[in-house]
């Protein structure tokens, strides 16, 4: 029997109306749960996306590579143009009279600087103010305009040769908020988001108002998006106009909010806008657009100047002060227009911002790269340390031995002389670019193996194959220096060799080497045979002293690549890199001490850590009194030899060179020491067509021509004998000391202990000449 | 040329009276006539290396026929001796090296940066530095003796003994109040 119960059934009517309301409920409460829970760990995912930006590595800074600082001090020869154009190379501007960093002004006989602040290696100089009196061409007087007080060296900034740009080819200053000036970040504020302090990264009013103006206006004059979605666009998101990225941005900027502190974000903010082009390179953040447009450090900036940067956020390009100058005042006015309504500024101030020109600086330069083939080879000797995307992104800076004075001088000497040959040689003329006369330019220091110039070619655009570096090229005669290096070693530059037909087995085939004028000379000096670089001469003394012997030399020099004990080794038919042949050079300009050659002083961060020095480095390799006699040689191949057309340069000072043409007339080599420079030049093609001309025809004149620039007004120096170098004057026929008879004197010069004792045998001394040596003894002692 | 007939004999003899008068002449004559018409020439005087060694009382200071380059480099060297006794090695080395690069033939400059590098604790680039400035100073015995010491202690740091202590011992002819080479001497018991 079946009794219904009407309480249980309203129960279990309730219980089934409940149960069906519970379904969609539960549902929903399921649902929102979800939802609750992946909105949860999505924002979570933000959160953490935001703050790893935040405290991580914000941004890909370029890396750049500067070049070596320039130095002045009294008595310094330099044209105040030649100064005056670095100047403006470092971005300083001409005023009337300096009043901040950056400046200078042009004085009767001077010249006002006001140095930039600079962060070097090892100290951070600050701006000052300074200048420089001139007296002739030379500096007479350096004084700080502060203090009044002489200063003994300045030192000018370096110049940026290259900036290593990621993919995006962005730059930018990155500056604490402290180093923005407040009116610049009240201008950024009036126009962008005035209620920055007050909301919570979402300004509802904001949007309202600009929803309202927009409307009114019948387009689009105002935005509703605070600074942290702006911020949140650029930097996270992409710029698409979608309702998620729109609600994705909103949710963001909340997450933002609530993690970092609003001048967190401000800063972040005024670092990341972007500001416009320089060139192809995109300008982001207010301290880089403040040296793109008006050359001058962002704390620096004025209030007209601060408005127009803030007025330039909603539309770079459009409002490009340079390109639309109108536009740009407008814009420019109207922020002052809002500054003064929001009662930032006074009446007077605003109007008198409003009544100053743009004051931009008048052009915009795109970024050259200076000395492209040394940052090639720097990039080269950085690679294994510093791999292309750390110097794209962690804004190193790279200080070297460039000096680049003497580097604009270098490419234009090549130029000038690769021009003038085609000029005057029918046959090198190409008209395929591609298969031009080609040449190089090293130049160093060899004291210090500092690389101050570096020419790989005519043309970086037309081919970046770096001669200097990468090249393998005959050195011809300019081999011949370490033949006679070893062959020093137990012999005098008077002693004899003959030079007379030779006939050698060379791999089962007969070799019979000649002088390049066909011609045998008999004995002669072992000086003579390198001043006038005979052929012939040079095998018979590479043949005495050793093949392996000679090897042994160059290597230690630092010829690295690989060569064969051949005879013809002795005449420079192995290949070398210019590189390598100059460094070797380098060791006889340096009393047989090697310096490793340096293009790289040292390597910071962005804080100004310093990540790496490299030093000067010394090592004795050749005895010095042996390195001397070749050093003698080879300065009388300059006045007696195959150099000989360089004196009609008229160059101050002392030189010593050595001219090099290899087999077939391929390369033309000139390498040219001065106490203080080593200059090497070379001249060919890249295909290896005939040049048909000697190093002293086609590669002399363009080391002349640059040497001409580097040494002039620098003090007339000479290589310095090392001790144990005795001089004796000797008849260079018979090798004997001169008597009054002989024909021929020459002063040679002697390791100690190897000087001749005996007078000359084919021209002996008379009673007569006996009297005069005693009075030209007595005259001696008296003086 | 050589006189050959009794003419050319006698001429030849009245020519080297002559010249001997004029020599004479300019000997007694020359210097006082040079000093009241040319310039005295510009140097400039270096205290002898306090950081490299007690300054002997005796040793002559170093005087430079000065190049505006050369001034420049020594006050660089001013600066790196101040870094140098307060043992700020790195930021000496740095200057030394500019100084170098101003004007290479300064013999100063080899000589501290011999001396820093072996503070440093780097004998094999104080080696070449300290060999370089013998070079240049081989004229100044006094000077040339602390670059002798300073070749000395380097070799010492390379375990080289015997070579350090000859050139110990030749710094001490050379300058027998050389107290560090002495010194060094003695310990690697060469005295």
């Amino acid at each position: 029997m079946c009794t219904s119960n009407p309480k249980r059934k309203r129960s279990s009517g309730r219980k089934h109306r409940s149960g069906k309301m519970r379904i969609p409920v539960k549902v929903a409460l399921y649902l929102m749960g979800i939802a609750f829970l992946g909105s949860g760990l999505y924002s979570a995912f933000l959160a953490l996306e935001l703050e790893s930006a935040f405290s991580g590595h914000r941004w890909d800074l370029p890396s750049r590579v500067y070049s070596r600082p320039l130095l002045l001090y009294a008595g310094l020869a330099l044209d105040r143009e030649i100064l005056i154009r670095r100047l403006q190379r470092l971005d300083y501007r001409e005023v009337p009279a300096v009043k901040g960093p950056g400046e200078y002004a042009r004085k009767r006989r001077g010249l006002d600087i006001y140095l930039h602040a600079f962060q070097y290696p090892d100290r951070q100089v600050n701006p000052a103010p300074f200048r420089i009196e001139w007296r002739g061409r030379r500096i007479q007087r350096i004084v700080r305009l502060d203090t009044r007080k002489t200063v003994d060296l300045l030192e000018i900034e370096p110049e940026v040769l290259m900036t290593f740009f990621g993919e995006m080819r962005r730059e930018r200053e990155v500056l604490p908020l402290q180093a923005f000036p407040t009116h610049l970040i009240q201008a950024v504020l009036a126009v962008e988001d005035r209620r920055f302090y007050d909301h919570p990264g979402l300004d509802i009013r904001g949007i309202l108002r600009a929803l309202w103006t927009n409307l009114r206006e019948g387009r689009v004059v105002e935005g509703g998006s605070t600074i942290t979605q702006q911020l949140i666009k650029n930097h996270f998101l992409n710029a698409n106009r979608t309702l998620w990225r729109k609600a994705k941005e909103a949710w963001m900027a909340l997450i933002l909010e609530r993690l970092r502190s609003k001048e967190e974000i401000l800063e972040f903010y005024l670092n990341e806008i972007y500001m416009g082009q320089r060139g192809s390179i995109a300008i982001h953040g207010m301290g880089e657009a403040s040296r793109l447009y008006f050359h001058k450090p962002v704390s620096r900036l004025s209030l007209e100047e601060s408005a127009l940067l803030a007025g330039l956020i909603r539309a770079p390009n459009l409002y490009a002060p340079h390109r639309h100058p109108t536009k740009a005042l407008r814009r420019r006015n109207t922020v002052l227009r809002a500054m003064l309504d929001q009662g930032l500024i006074s009446p007077e101030a605003y109007r008198e911002a409003r009544s100053r020109p743009l004051g931009v600086r008048p052009s915009i330069r795109a970024p050259s790269r200076s000395a492209p083939y040394f940052c090639d080879f720097l990039l080269q000797q950085l690679k294994d340390l510093y791999p292309p995307q750390v110097l794209q992104s962690h804004g190193l800076r790279i200080f070297t031995t460039l000096d680049p004075q003497i580097q604009q001088w270098a490419e234009e000497a090549l130029e000038r002389g690769l021009q003038q040959l085609e000029r005057n040689h029918r046959h090198l003329r190409r008209k395929d670019p591609a298969r031009r006369l080609q040449g190089c330019i090293l130049v160093l220091q060899p004291q210090t193996g500092h690389i101050l110039a570096m020419v790989g070619g005519r043309n970086y655009n037309q081919t970046q194959f770096n001669r200097v570096v990468q090249a393998r090229r005959q050195p011809g005669s300019a081999f011949k220096p370490f033949v006679y290096l070893a062959a020093l070693e137990d012999r005098t530059l008077s002693d004899f060799v003959l030079d007379a037909p030779i006939q050698i087995d060379l791999q089962g085939k007969p070799w019979a080497p000649r002088n390049a004028d066909h011609r045998f000379r008999g004995r002669v000096t072992i000086r003579r045979a390198l001043e006038e670089s005979l052929n012939v001469p040079t095998v018979r003394l590479a043949l005495e002293v050793g093949l392996p012997r000679i090897l042994s030399v160059a290597r230690s020099l630092g010829i690295e690549s690989h060569m064969e004990p051949n005879p013809s080794l002795a005449l420079g038919a192995g290949e070398v890199s210019p590189l390598e042949l100059a460094a070797a050079y380098a060791t006889l300009a340096n009393e047989g001490i090697r310096p490793y050659l340096l293009s790289v002083e040292s390597i910071m961060d962005p804080k100004g850590l310093l990540l790496e020095r490299r030093h000067i480095e010394l090592v004795r390799v050749v005895s010095p009194q042996v390195c001397y006699l070749v050093l003698s040689a080879l300065k009388g191949v300059v006045t007696r030899g195959t150099a000989r057309s360089l004196r009609a340069w008229r160059l101050p000072g002392e030189i010593a060179a050595k001219t090099g043409t290899s087999n077939g007339g391929r390369d033309a080599w000139f390498i040219g020491l001065t106490p203080g420079y080593l200059a090497l030049v070379w001249v060919g093609f890249d295909q290896g067509d005939r040049v048909g001309l000697t190093g002293a025809q086609a590669a002399l004149p363009i080391w002349a021509d640059l040497m001409r620039r580097i040494l002039q007004g620098s003090p007339s120096s000479t290589f310095l004998p090392p001790p144990g170098i005795v001089t004796a004057e000797i008849d260079p026929t018979s090798g004997g000391l001169a008597t009054k008879r002989c024909p021929q004197r020459l002063r040679e010069v002697y390791r100690e202990g190897t000087q001749p004792s005996r007078p000359c045998p084919l021209h002996p001394p008379r009673q007569e000449d006996l009297l005069d040596r005693i009075l030209g003894i007595l005259e001696k002692i008296v003086r | 040329m050589v006189p050959r007939t009794a003419k050319e004999r006698e001429i030849r003899r009245k020519h080297c009276s002559a010249a001997w008068k004029l020599s004479l002449a300019v000997a007694v004559f020359g210097p006082l006539l040079g000093a009241c018409s040319l310039p005295a020439p510009k140097t400039h005087t270096s205290p002898p290396p306090t950081a490299i060694s007690r300054p002997p009382e005796d040793l002559r200071s170093l005087t430079f026929p000065t190049s505006p380059e050369m001034r420049a480099s020594l006050q660089l060297i001013e600066r790196a001796k101040e870094a140098l006794e307060e043992n700020r090695l790195d930021h000496a080395i740095s200057l030394l090296e500019k100084a170098l690069s101003l004007a290479p033939d300064n013999p100063l400059a080899d000589l501290y940066l011999a001396d820093a590098w072996n503070r440093k604790g780097v004998p094999e680039r104080a080696l070449g530095f300290a060999q370089r400035a013998q070079m240049k100073l081989s004229n100044r015995p006094g000077w040339l003796s602390l670059a002798l010491t300073q070749e000395g202690l380097a070799l010492e740091g390379l375990y080289r003994f015997d070579v350090a202590k000859g050139r110990y011992k030749e710094a001490l002819r050379l300058y027998p109040g050389n107290a560090r080479a002495r010194e060094r001497l003695r310990t690697l018991g060469g005295l």
